[in-house]
């Protein structure tokens, strides 16, 4: 069953084209990667599909309907949740308030009755930091609770955003490469986490990673991108063996030769 | 000399105070809105003034119907500031919607322009109003609480003199730090709290934990100008007679205030407060003194002004504000 759905997919910008046509239907449940070299419009990628940037044309559809058009706080409520390849954490906030942040659709209180102090707020104020520490303990953060989360180690601070982005409760998690800058035992630990999130909570993951033991351990499904046009799709083996990937990633030469 | 200086010394304290206290919440709208938009909210000035003026209508209007005698005067004093902070809570609201959104992508000063634009409108617009339906723009109403009392400091030995205030000096002072006390576990504590946080800091990534950023900034304006407000109503309630122009100079000293604490930081701009109002009023009574009679107490704004232009050369950070490098 396909959750996520894009359809002649276009963007540009002022010349440039970003984005150029990407059709491509995710698998609900799944891990699905999306590779390609540098500027292949990977990020643009996950830029549209959480709401920053607006398609210039084609469609994007969550559980069948479009979400084209939707500001970024929508489509965030509607289940699609997210981290950045640089790190976009509340800096000079604490670890337990930046995933408080990322549960903030779920907490019902409105204005009156936080600015009133009703005892119905207090009490989901109060379960909310227990499940914001639950989260934490699940992705090994319980102990920096309460520090500040720019004081984290980079590993960690990869980690943090990922609890953020689940504190949401999504649909569809985008992690934009989580193993940049990690180090080989950060990233087993990562991919771990990542297996482990998908086997107990059956979340959809879609993931940008440069990382290709991450990327053919993980993933279910492969995208290629490339100048921003889908080049290939499927499992890992059967893009391993694409002769327009290896063009895309070492030149033409590479394939003559090979 | 120093005997006079002590001579003063608890008078000026407790002046100080009350003065500290009106700049301390004033300056608490301009650092909220400041952390949020990046905007200084010339305007502010004016939602105080506004507040004052509201606080003083409906005083009037109790006064007239005959109905101050028949409630308590703390009822009188709760149904006054919250129809003032109603009113000018949502005044803050919009004129963000009508004179700062539109212009939320254009550069900083087109905002700055338009905020002291609607400075001008507000002062005009009170004016009007006050003098269409009094004749002057001089609104004077009987005040809640002003029995004085006398702290009788001067017992406690040396050159110390006494201190004089009123019972409402005694509330205005309880109620502003019940406001920022209040104010502090909102924004520390709860998930609106959070999320003011959140937006401050990054407007963007907030948008994606599906914060709602134009409903956050409402709400901060909404928070800032009730507090102005509240603090106008404190302030008529002290003085007794209020002008559509109070908000103008006390709003850039208020803005001094948060300047000086660390623009964007709450707790900065409540120590400000207390520091400028602390100053000023021992300026106003020793000015005199300590020139030997070539400057007078009416030279005590020039001290609010010194250290806006200090801290701006030296530490424009602030004392407590993080120096922060231009996002690229």
């Amino acid at each position: 069953m396909t959750i996520l759905k894009v359809a002649g997919l276009v963007k540009r910008f002022g010349g440039v084209v970003g984005m150029n046509g990407v059709d491509y239907a995710f698998p609900q449940g799944a891990i699905s990667a999306i590779i390609g070299p540098n500027g292949s419009g990977k990020t643009t990628f996950f830029n549209l599909v959480s709401g920053i940037y607006t398609p210039d044309e084609g469609n994007i559809e969550l559980e069948g309907k479009s979400i084209v058009k939707l500001k970024p706080d929508r489509i965030a409520r509607l289940g699609i949740a997210r981290t950045f390849q640089n790190i976009r954490l509340f800096g000079k906030m604490t670890v337990l308030e930046n995933v408080l942040c990322g549960m903030h659709l779920q907490l019902k209180a409105g204005l009156f009755g936080t600015l009133l102090h009703l005892p119905f707020v207090k009490r989901e104020e109060a379960g909310a930091a227990l499940e914001a520490y639950r989260l934490l303990e699940y992705v090994g953060l319980a102990e920096f609770l309460n520090e500040q989360a720019d004081s984290l180690p980079y590993g960690a601070q990869r980690r943090l955003e990922i609890a953020r982005a689940m504190a949401s409760k999504p649909k569809v998690l985008l992690l934009d490469e989580p193993a940049a800058g990690m180090n080989p035992r950060e990233t087993l630990e990562l991919i771990e986490l990542i297996k482990r999130i998908q086997k107990e909570t059956s979340l959809t993951i879609l993931l940008i990673e440069h990382d290709m033991r991450l990327v053919m351990g993980l993933a279910e499904r492969i995208m290629v991108l490339d100048y921003g046009t889908k080049i290939a799709e499927g499992t890992p083996d059967e893009i391993r063996a694409n002769p327009k990937v290896i063009e895309a990633y070492l030149g033409k030469s590479a394939v003559a030769k090979g | 000399m120093i005997s006079d200086l002590l001579h003063s010394l608890p008078q000026v304290l407790v002046d100080g105070l009350t003065l500290g206290a009106v700049y301390a919440v004033v300056a608490i709208g301009y650092t909220l809105v400041y952390g949020i938009l990046e905007l200084i909210n010339f305007a502010h000035g004016e939602i105080f003034m506004s507040g004052a003026f509201i606080g003083t209508a409906v005083m009037l209007m109790f006064e007239s119907a005959g109905w101050l005698g028949a409630m308590p005067g703390w009822l009188a004093y709760m149904l006054i500031m919250a129809a003032a902070m109603l009113v000018t809570g949502l005044m803050g609201v919009g004129i963000e919607r009508v004179a700062y959104r539109p212009l939320r992508s254009a550069p900083k000063l087109i905002s700055l322009i338009s905020a002291i634009g609607v400075s001008f409108f507000l002062q005009d617009l009170v004016r009007f109003i006050a003098e269409l339906s009094t004749g002057s723009y001089l609104i004077s109403s009987s005040t809640l609480y002003n029995d004085n009392l006398q702290l009788r400091v001067s017992k406690l030995g040396g050159s110390l003199g006494d201190a004089f205030l009123k019972t409402n000096t005694v509330i205005l002072i309880v109620v502003a730090v019940l406001l920022m006390v209040g104010l502090d576990l909102f924004v520390k504590r709860t998930k609106w709290g959070i999320a003011m946080r959140a937006v401050a800091q990054d407007r963007e990534t907030a948008a994606l934990m599906s914060i709602n950023v134009n409903k956050v900034i409402a709400l901060t304006f909404f928070i800032g100008s009730a507090l102005g407000g509240a603090t106008g109503v404190l302030f008529a309630q002290q003085y007794g007679t209020v002008d559509p122009f109070i908000g103008y100079v006390l709003g850039i000293k208020a803005f001094t205030a948060a300047v000086l604490g660390g623009i964007g930081s709450i707790r900065g701009a409540m120590f400000g407060g207390l520091f400028i109002g602390m100053v000023e009023m021992f300026a106003s009574a020793n000015l005199g003194v300590l020139t030997s009679g070539n400057f007078g107490g009416e030279y005590k704004d020039v001290f609010a002004f010194a250290i806006l232009i200090v801290v701006l050369i030296f530490k424009p950070e602030g004392l407590f504000g993080k120096a922060v490098k231009e996002k690229v």
